[in-house]
């Protein structure tokens, strides 16, 4: 049986050196990301207070291609190498991406209700990101429903790469079609980007938002291994007892 | 309700489900760990076991 490298894990309280570090660094970075939001980062002269959402919502769509992309790499290396820690990083990933589109969808739905006087519309942006979050929590419930292992990871795995193809269409999407969600307007060419302080701002909170994922994702991987292995030990144990 | 006051509202709440989503779910996986890591112990494996979690490739 192939071992995990570095599979020792510790009880939860006993956090390693590295692990406390990147908490406390997480910890501040949250903090700074509140306090810039609110006291550093003027306030939009059209859409007022509520413009200030956008850091968290950009932070989050952020991280939410960087987890599918995880997703499809994760399951890649499975299909490659059928070593069962890549389908628990893919897991995790699709977990956590879900969680960050819901959080996506949820934000936006916010800023549009009082900026586009509507909550949802069947914008190009808004449906692909719809679709990036059903195609995912379709992924999660197939695990469900599949009992046999080796078959649920590999075509679990090839959801997770052909799902990624939604990501750059996502991305794409408002400048191959007329949409009502705005093109990027953190870096604009010959000027009338962001405001200094609101790009700082949005790489606090970049930043913040993306040591959380990897914390996050750090636990639930741990979470899927021990899971994995409880899961394991049930499975001994009843054809223990089958056996007597 | 001032549109200002309807605005900061909006953001407040937008900032809520961004944040207790987070932590939220730091929560869960926190909680979901000690208790599969109870069930580990009582299964007698114990948490330095998980390894045996990580199947040979291809097996189960």
């Amino acid at each position: 049986m192939k071992t995990d490298e570095g599979s020792q894990t510790r009880p939860i309280g006993n956090l390693s050196l590295t692990m406390k570090l990147i908490l406390a660094l997480t910890f501040v970075a949250v903090g700074a990301s509140v306090f810039m939001t609110f006291g550093y980062a003027p306030e939009h002269r059209v859409q007022g207070d509520l413009q200030r959402i956008f850091y968290a919502h950009v932070s989050t769509a952020s991280v939410c291609y960087i987890a599918f992309i995880i997703v499809a790499v994760a399951g890649g290396m499975y299909l490659a190498r059928r070593d069962a820690k890549w389908d628990r990083v893919a897991r995790a990933a699709t977990l956590l991406g879900v969680v960050f589109t819901t959080i996506v969808l949820l934000t936006g739905c916010i800023w549009g209700t009082k900026v586009w006087g509507a909550c949802w519309t069947w914008d190009p942006r808004l449906t692909t990101t719809l679709l990036l979050w059903f195609i995912y929590v379709g992924h999660l419930m197939l695990r469900g429903y599949i009992d046999e292992r080796e078959q649920k990871r590999r075509i679990a795995a090839i959801i997770g790469i052909v799902g990624v193809v939604v990501v750059p269409v996502n991305y794409l999407s408002v400048f191959w079609w007329r949409t009502l969600h705005p093109q990027s307007t953190i870096i604009v060419e010959g000027g009338g980007g962001l405001a200094p302080e609101m790009l700082q701002t949005l790489i606090v909170t970049f930043f913040a938002v993306i040591l959380l994922f990897g914390l996050l994702l750090h636990l639930q991987v741990r979470l899927e291994r021990l899971s994995d292995a409880a899961e394991d030990l049930r499975m001994a144990a009843f054809a223990k007892e089958g056996a007597y | 309700m001032s549109s200002i006051d309807s605005g900061l509202l909006l953001l407040l709440t937008g900032y809520g489900i961004v944040w207790l989503g987070i932590f939220g779910y730091l929560v869960y996986a926190l909680t979901r760990l000690r208790s599969v890591e109870k069930e580990l112990s009582a299964l007698g494996g114990g948490s330095d076991d998980a390894s045996s979690g990580t199947e040979s490739p291809g097996g189960d």
